[in-house]
């Protein structure tokens, strides 16, 4: 598969702007790019877990900013694409309670999300799911996943004092990303830019038009 | 547009002589700075200085037009960096500094180390198309620049001639290029600033983009110089002072005005690091000897600068004009204050007194003189701290921080949207400021209404904890509220970094991003700010500065700050016509 080098601010800037147009606010859209820089560390191909979730969203006549959300004692019950957001307050509630997860569309994404929080947080989680499609288990670092799986998946803070001695790989400085795949970001991240006209440039720009001097 | 008055209260009754973020983070403050000591360019050639730098040219294969390439290489922290250098002959009509040109007279990358000429012919193609070409890693920034035409082919013929350039026409222009775009941190896929920032010289904020433009000015004295000599058949050169004088131009829009908003830690790290200049040079109860003898030298050198800023937007002129009046007027005032206890205290509450424009003026010349006792902010000048929510944070705490740091959300003020919104064209990503409407869906809006979402964010607590406890979590309120996650995670960063926050309305009618620009460009350093529209502006960097042959120790920072018209270095140009360092190699 033909691939293209990017850099790793560039791949979070169009992640970033992929999530936004699809209808996600700017900080859960961080939270995405996070995430799928932690699976890129991971060495799984990101792209293919966020893709048909912004291809879902965008589907969605509410989109996925204006999807009800469902919150109980028994955990956090998510459909289509709002675990994305549910995956965010998932990572918000690591510090306070065991969460379980009863269903959502792509855990591997959901667990990433907890991950890469865990990890900007300085704390870890314990994720225990049928199949492990993504699990930190006594410093076991497993990525053996099916690509999508059904939950539930249960989520457990477990504060460490030695981050690294988890084996978390570093982040990757530059990504390498499958030319079909960033394409299709890219696409999706166009959905945040706005046409653009001679009015528009004048006016919203404030530029002029003639430059010699 | 009306001067502004400054109606807050003298700081020096607070007794700690720091300004509070209420009174910084204003846009008419912001949009009034003057560039500092501490500014990046002012940095990079302290540090040059003292690594010894010297740039040699490692390529040098030019036409007698001046078209072809160049490499340019020095080392700075340790680390060698090469300017390369692609020119090409430009049709006056492709002649745009806005950023969706497609041609360009100049276009540079900056490389990590020294290229060899396979290097530097596979980054030719990409170099020459900016934002549509694709780099690695080894491209550190990328940057084009268009000629001042008029002003670099009249250089081309005095020194072909073997004169020396008009100085009124080089005071007018200041520059031989202008860049309209430089760009760092993994754009098109050159190197992210992790790579970049290997050490802390290199860790200070826009460091390899600032060297650029400063090796870019290199450049532009040499290619001026080449096609001289070519046509003259014998070497020329341009006398010291007036290289001096001339910086490189810069136009500069929209792009980095949201960049502020998107970085407040980083936003905080510049502004406190000036404030703590400021209340320690404020702090000093009598004036050092070395910063009394230097004060009348740099009131004459501001008033000097502030005649000779004459730019074309009518109403920006008369608010110089206003400036320069004011200054002259206190300047018998400011003399005198020198000499007494607290001196520059009193000298920044007496401009306080009388406008905002003064008291910033007045800053920057207060903290001038002031080297030794406060260099060494810069080191905290530098943050790559990020936004994380602390969700066991309680809503009482949140409360708190809301009343202590977003009292300015007033919510009659902000209850309604606002008019005008930021969003980014489809024309090379760019921002844009305009008219908000039906037009826009919610996805092209750029959440930069800070206000808006804090009183919304304010109305939902309100009802929140009419029926639930202070003492419950922020994560506990979010399960019902997510669309406040974005509001909260910055609310409780500003907790920490107060100078973070542009405490504003920047989605209103009435709102200039001209001010976000100035604000971002005086920690750069530029100056000559020149506003074409109040979202678009040329500025000038490294006017004044030395050039590289010349930094030492002594001359990194001697006479930078508000530059000397030429004529009034006359006499000096012609002594040193013969003045021929580093000549570019035939």
């Amino acid at each position: 598969m033909t691939t293209v080098d990017l850099s790793r601010n560039e791949f979070l800037s169009t992640v970033q702007k992929a999530c936004v147009g699809a209808g996600s606010d700017s900080a859960l859209a961080a939270d995405i790019a996070n995430a799928c820089l932690e699976l890129e560390a991971a060495g799984l191909a990101s792209l293919a877990h966020l893709l048909p979730l912004l291809e879902a969203a965008a589907h969605l006549p509410a989109r996925m900013a204006a999807q009800p959300y469902a919150h109980s004692q028994n955990g956090f019950f998510t459909h289509e694409v709002v675990m994305l957001r549910n995956g965010a307050s998932a990572m918000d509630h690591l510090c306070l309670a065991t969460l379980t997860v009863a269903q959502c569309d792509d855990l591997v994404l959901l667990a990433a999300l907890i991950v890469s929080g865990c990890r900007a947080r300085g704390r870890f989680a314990r994720i225990i799911a049928p199949g492990i499609p993504w699990a930190h288990l006594d410093h076991a670092y497993v990525v053996t996943a099916p690509e999508r799986l059904v939950g539930p998946i249960t989520v457990r803070f477990v504060p460490v004092e030695d981050h690294a001695a988890l084996g978390l790989p570093p982040l990757p400085a530059r990504l390498s990303v499958g030319m079909a795949h960033w394409a299709a970001l890219k696409a999706a991240a166009d959905a945040v830019l706005v046409p653009a006209n001679d009015t528009t440039r004048l006016r919203d720009a404030g530029a002029g038009l003639n430059d010699n001097d | 547009m009306m001067q502004e008055l400054n109606t807050a209260q003298p700081f020096t009754q607070n007794g700690a002589y720091m300004r509070a973020p209420d009174d910084v983070m204003r846009l008419s403050q912001l949009g009034s700075f003057f560039p500092t000591r501490l500014s990046f360019l002012r940095l990079l050639l302290r540090d040059l200085a003292e690594d010894d730098a010297n740039g040699i040219w490692t390529d040098w294969s030019m036409d007698d037009a001046g078209y072809g390439h160049a490499v340019y290489s020095v080392r700075l922290d340790g680390y060698v960096f090469s300017l390369i250098a692609h020119t090409a002959a430009l049709d006056a009509d492709d002649r745009t500094d806005r950023v969706i040109a497609e041609a360009w007279d100049a276009c540079f990358v900056l490389f990590d180390g020294v290229p060899n000429a396979n290097d530097i012919a596979t980054l030719r193609a990409p170099a020459l198309v900016q934002e549509a070409g694709r780099f690695d890693d080894r491209v550190l920034v990328l940057s084009r620049a268009n000629k001042s035409v008029r002003l670099f082919d009249h250089v081309v013929e005095k020194l072909a001639a073997g004169e020396q350039p008009d100085l009124d026409r080089v005071a007018t222009t200041g520059y031989l290029m202008r860049t309209t775009a430089v760009y760092g941190n993994g754009k098109f896929g050159i190197a992210d600033r992790s790579k970049v920032a290997r050490n802390a010289g290199l860790a200070r904020p826009f460091r390899l983009e600032m060297l650029t433009v400063y090796l870019i000015r290199e450049f532009t004295f040499a290619l001026a110089e080449h096609v001289a000599s070519r046509h003259a058949g014998a070497d020329c050169a341009l006398a010291g002072p007036i290289k001096r004088m001339l910086g490189i131009g810069n136009s500069t829009g929209l792009g980095m005005a949201p960049f502020l908003v998107n970085h407040p830690a980083l936003l905080n790290a510049w502004v406190e690091a000036r404030e703590q200049a400021l209340a320690r040079v404020c702090a000093q109860e009598n004036a050092e000897v070395a910063a009394s003898q230097a004060w009348p030298d740099l009131l004459d050198r501001a008033g000097h600068y502030l005649t000779a800023w004459k730019i074309p937007d009518k109403d920006e002129q008369e608010r110089i004009g206003r400036l320069a009046q004011a200054f002259e007027t206190a300047k018998p005032v400011f003399t005198a204050m020198v000499d007494q206890p607290f001196p520059f205290a009193k000298i920044i509450d007496h401009a306080r007194s009388v406008s905002v424009d003064l008291e910033e003026l007045m800053i920057a010349l207060a903290l001038e003189p002031h080297g030794p006792l406060i260099d060494d902010l810069a080191d905290t000048m530098s943050s790559d701290s990020g936004s994380i929510l602390e969700p066991s944070q309680t809503l009482a705490e949140l409360c708190a921080t809301l009343d202590t740091h977003y009292a300015w959300c007033d919510a009659d003020v902000f209850a309604t949207p606002g008019a005008m919104t930021w969003y980014v064209s489809e024309e090379k990503s760019e921002p844009r400021f305009g008219v908000d409407g039906p037009h826009f869906s919610p996805h092209h809006r750029l959440p930069l209404d800070t206000a808006r979402q804090v009183v919304a964010l304010r109305a939902d607590l309100e009802d929140w904890l009419n029926t639930s406890d202070a003492g419950e979590t922020v994560a506990a309120f979010l399960c019902a509220h997510p669309q406040h996650r974005r509001v909260i995670q910055r609310v409780q960063l500003i907790a920490t970094y107060p100078y973070g926050e542009i405490r504003d309305d920047l989605v209103s009618h009435r709102t200039r991003p001209i001010d976000m620009l100035r604000c971002k460009l005086s920690f750069f350093g530029a100056d000559g700010f020149d506003p074409k529209s109040d979202r678009w502006t040329r500025v000038r960097l490294f006017a004044g500065a030395p050039c590289m042959d010349e930094l030492t120790g002594d001359t990194a920072d001697a006479g930078f700050l508000f530059p000397a018209r030429p004529d009034v270095l006359a006499g000096d140009c012609a002594e040193q016509t013969e003045d021929v360092s580093n000549p570019v190699p035939a």
